[in-house]
């Protein structure tokens, strides 16, 4: 008995120590309703911006508190489930679009569609990245913050070769590649960033690919369509005449260090790239070099939504108009953020930066990824063939008939 | 003698082998970190910096509450090191110096449950402990680590345990001892290695655990470590030197410890002393 | 005789008690309960978001399971590298443990070396091995090995299967080596040295003592290793992820990262519970198995 009673002692000695640090302060019921809110926003610039909205917003609305924490964007996604399903969700937050199909159709968001003054919103909101939040019929988010990537010239390297004027359709680019990349020297005009639908979908849909029709519904017809194979096979031409850089099937140098080091004339990539550069050249920024199907690029960014489940809905819905309103739009802009709303684009001043003007020319010609509630699925299906073409395991016309097929089953 | 030193310098030729190939990474590592804000993992490899430059050290420390998290590793995982060890002592003396019925059985259902993957079980331990009122605790999170790890540490432990013959204890009762004093002043003292080596990997497990400590943790201010770095992180651009430097910096209390309990891993002597002719 | 063996029972019960009870519990709450809760999801539809099981599915999930080419992939590849790591970690482990134990000075100073690829964040060293391997004459090792004559022509490590799965064992092997290291370290410290001393008196070479003394000796040590490298083995799935990111073309994909891609991509957790089951009863024949063996060689 002596000797359960001396473990007992220490243990609870040790234990109390530890505890005494992670108690839950029980408070009296405070005034404010406080609603939490999961961001991703990154120290410095981006964090500051938005620790000044929200303290704006407390001062309009003093019954309101906003808890803000911020995530981990590696796991995000799994951290949101496992808050869901364990009934400790986020009231609001920023979510990548690619998520909301499949969360709406789990039933984690809720039809903001609903919300009182909605439609408003809605016709503000600028329509590709709408389309994101959209699943069945109702909207589950609406965009706060969006991007698209364009396309970024090294011009010391182009005025090097003898290149004055930037190629601005696909073919005079492929011309120019034709005469510039040089597989054994690992020379290289430009490159694709992966075979991952990010990197491959604004070539695929310049070129004229197609992945569905416009409501979202059918693959077949679309993606394995002659205009679709074509697209693919060329790009697939590109990898096996050396006019591209292997970065696309994931050897290095990727696409990302060849280009901040001055190697690679030519990148399609956001606008976080200009914070992250490490060698100084001159940079022009275009829209994508166009092809049969135009100039076309793919829409990026982040969706605001609110999570069902959430105690305080309509204190949720007046953060999420605060958040969507002109001023506050404008002020994420200057860390980055271009608006989604028509208002605010309109009186956004892109002559701040020498490349926010080609961003949001491009926002005009982007298509979004297919909202689905099997997104993901769609999504490395679709990265599995485009790996396979490029890698000449199979040709465009076989994977896309059969891809079709695939993804008109999970678009059910 | 010759032959000693042959032999020897054959011994240290071998360890350098390892050690080089164990270090090149690090390198890699290290010397990346001395870059001025890289945000691509330099290629072709780097292995020696060709300046030394602390700054992402210091950037590092001083950047997402880092220094803030650490203290806190420090306390989480320095008390639930200790909770751990010691239950897992007790747990691995009575499966393996004392004979009950079902003890085998029950051992085994301990192993087997240490087969099965435990991704999935994230939903059934957040019920548990959100049903105890365990959420945003270090309380809790230190018992979920014990739980987790408990069915590994016993099957650990016992084998050294076992190790002793029967004599050790009959020796002791002669004596006047019980089998708490038996436990704590005989077979603790002389199984020094085997604890303070389990002692060592316990507190490098919960130094690093991140996805319990992400879900669990929910007060910012109370994060932990393995949090913060995954903070330096961002949504398309990764800042490699500031990473490695920070990951580096967190490797330095679990080397120390390391170092620092050197001597216990090593037994002086052997066992046969012990015992009485 | 009846009641006294009872007794008997009971009384060795409330001996141990106080040593296991805070392990049981603690064992029952956070691993008995939520396999058990595993066992039942695979059994139904289950709605993750609501934490509730809907309708019965039967054997469905395992049916599904057993029929599909991924999983017999993945298992595969699991086999390969579980092998090769448990294999490659054991041999270099008892060696590195036997080469520090053997000098005086500097032990400490190699055991931290070969230590730091364990305590390192898998993610970050995946990566850095992912560079490492790279294809072309700037690859690490290509440079290395082109420069000292090896190979005539840079291998592209990551885009061939075999060559792939083959870097994966080798980052296996190197993460785990300084663990095994310490523990079998420990374990050659119960040896005591009279009985090699004993055994030089008599004769026996360096590598007569290290087969006829140590290996008999850690023995256990080995069987305990060898359960738990194998879990360890059947539950890596970071290295995939950075290193080929299940390339090329999926193919080097193993059955842990199965699981995860199944729990959080498609967040079909019915399925993945099922997935995981299996998995553990495969890890388990294999333990059985490796015990029977090494019990038969004790013979």
């Amino acid at each position: 008995m002596k000797k359960l009673f001396v473990m007992l002692i220490v243990v609870l000695l040790v234990v109390s120590t530890v505890y005494s640090n992670g108690v839950e302060e029980k408070t009296a019921e405070n005034k404010p309703v406080e609603i939490l809110f999961w961001h991703t926003f990154s120290e410095g610039k981006e964090i500051e911006t938005f620790t000044q909205i929200k303290k704006d917003f407390e001062k309009e609305n003093p019954e309101i508190k906003v808890n803000s924490v911020r995530m981990p964007f590696d796991g995000l996604q799994q951290q949101v489930i496992t808050a869901v399903a364990g009934d400790a969700a986020p009231d609001v937050m920023r979510m990548d679009p690619t998520w909301i199909g499949k969360m709406a159709s789990m039933g984690a968001l809720v039809e903001l569609d609903r919300m009182e003054g909605f439609d408003d919103y809605k016709k503000n909101a600028v329509p590709g990245p709408l389309s994101s939040a959209s699943l069945e019929g109702h909207y589950y988010g609406l965009p706060l913050g969006t991007n698209t990537t364009v396309a970024i010239w090294n011009m010391d390297l182009l005025k090097a070769a003898g290149i004055t004027e930037v190629p601005s359709t696909i073919d005079k680019l492929e011309e120019m590649a034709k005469k510039y990349s040089n597989p054994a020297e690992e020379k290289y005009f430009f490159t694709i960033a992966g075979t991952y639908t990010w990197a491959m979908l604004p070539w695929f849909w310049s070129l004229g690919g197609n992945l569905t029709n416009p409501e979202f519904t059918q693959a077949t017809g679309y993606l394995d369509s002659p205009e679709s194979i074509k697209a693919l096979s060329r790009i697939a031409s590109w990898y096996k005449e050396g006019l591209i850089s292997p970065a696309i099937i994931g050897e290095q140098p990727d696409a990302w260090s060849a280009s901040t080091g001055g190697k690679l004339p030519l990148i399609v990539d956001g606008p976080w790239f200009f914070s992250s550069v490490t060698t100084d050249f001159e940079k022009k920024v275009t829209m994508i070099p166009s092809g049969d199907g135009g100039s076309v690029s793919i829409v990026g960014g982040e969706d605001v939504v609110m999570l069902e489940g959430s105690k305080h809905p309509e204190e949720s819905w007046k953060f999420i108009q605060y958040l969507l309103s002109d001023n506050v739009q404008l002020k994420m802009a200057n860390a980055g953020f271009i608006p989604t709303t028509e208002t605010a684009l309109s009186k956004l001043d892109t002559s701040s930066s020498p490349f926010l003007g080609a961003f949001v020319k491009q926002l005009g010609s982007t298509k979004v990824r297919i909202p689905s509630k099997n997104y993901t699925e769609i999504d490395n299906l679709l990265a599995m063939i485009f790996e396979k073409v490029i890698r000449g395991k199979t040709t465009a016309d076989v994977a896309l008939k059969d891809a079709a097929a695939q993804v008109d089953a999970l678009l059910k | 003698m010759r032959q000693k030193s042959i032999n020897n310098s054959f011994l240290y030729f071998g360890l350098v082998l390892f050690a080089i190939v164990a270090i090149i990474p690090f390198l890699y590592m290290f010397s990346t970190s001395m870059l001025e804000s890289s945000y691509s993992i330099p290629f072709p490899p780097k292995l020696f910096p060709s300046r030394i430059n602390f700054s992402n050290y210091f950037t590092a420390w001083k950047s997402n509450n880092f220094g803030q998290y650490f203290a806190n590793s420090l306390l989480v995982a320095t008390s639930s090191t200790l909770i751990i060890m010691f239950v897992s002592c007790l747990s691995a003396f009575g499966f393996s110096r004392i004979k009950f019925p079902g003890r085998e059985f029950l051992f085994s259902i301990f192993l087997f449950s240490m087969m099965v993957p435990s991704i999935t079980n994230i939903t059934p331990i957040f019920t548990i402990m959100k049903s105890l009122d365990l959420i945003d605790s270090y309380f809790g999170l230190t018992l979920l680590y014990s739980g987790i790890s408990i069915a590994s540490n016993t099957y650990f432990l016992r084998n050294f345990f076992l190790i002793f013959p029967h004599e050790l204890e009959e020796a002791m009762t002669i004596d006047g001892g019980t089998r708490w004093t038996c436990f704590l002043h005989l077979l603790l003292p002389l199984s020094k290695p085997a604890i303070a080596t389990f002692g060592i990997l316990t507190f490098a497990g919960n130094w690093d655990e991140f996805l319990y400590a992400l879900i669990f943790i929910k007060t910012e201010s109370k994060r932990t470590l393995p949090i913060a770095i995954k903070l330096f992180e961002g949504q398309h651009l990764n800042n490699w030197s500031l990473i490695f430097a920070a990951s580096l910096i967190a490797i330095v209390p679990i080397l120390i410890i390391y170092i620092l309990f050197q001597k216990y891993l090593i037994k002086g002597g052997s066992l046969d002393g012990t015992l009485k002719e | 005789m009846q009641k006294e063996k009872i007794s008997r029972g009971l009384n060795q019960w409330l001996e141990v008690l106080p040593y296991i009870l805070p392990s049981l519990i603690l064992v029952t709450l956070f691993v008995i309960y939520p396999l058990i809760r595993n066992i039942q999801i695979s059994f139904f539809d289950y709605n993750i978001l609501k934490n509730k099981t809907l309708d019965f599915i039967e054997f469905k999930n395992y049916k599904k399971l057993f029929t599909s080419k991924e999983f017999y992939l993945a298992l595969r590849n699991t086999i390969i590298y579980t092998t090769a790591t448990v294999a490659g970690q054991l041999f270099f482990g008892l060696i590195l443990a036997n080469l520090i134990n053997c000098i005086k000075k500097g032990q400490t100073f190699f055991k931290v070396i070969t230590y730091l690829p364990v305590v390192t964040s898998w993610v970050v060293v995946s990566l850095l091995f992912k560079y490492i391997f790279a294809a072309g004459k700037s690859g690490l090792v290509n440079y290395f090995l082109v420069s000292l004559n090896l190979i005539s022509t840079s291998i592209a490590w990551l885009q061939n299967v075999e060559s792939a799965n083959f870097v994966l064992c080798v980052f296996g092997i190197w993460k785990g080596v300084g663990w095994t290291m310490l523990i079998y370290f420990a374990s050659l410290q119960g040896i005591s040295k009279t009985m090699y001393e004993a055994a030089v008196i008599d004769g026996a070479s360096a590598l007569q003592r290290f087969y006829k003394i140590t290996l008999p000796l850690v023995k256990n040590t080995t069987l305990y290793l060898l359960t738990v490298l194998t879990i360890g083995g059947f539950g890596a799935y970071i290295h995939v992820m950075m290193i080929t990111n299940g390339g090329p073309m999926g193919q080097t994909r193993e059955l842990m990262n199965l699981v995860y891609d199944t729990a959080f991509i498609s967040w079909n957790f019915s399925y993945a519970s099922a997935q995981a089951v299996i998995m553990g009863l495969i890890i388990f024949l294999l333990s059985f198995v490796q015990r029977k063996i090494t019990k038969e060689m004790e013979n």
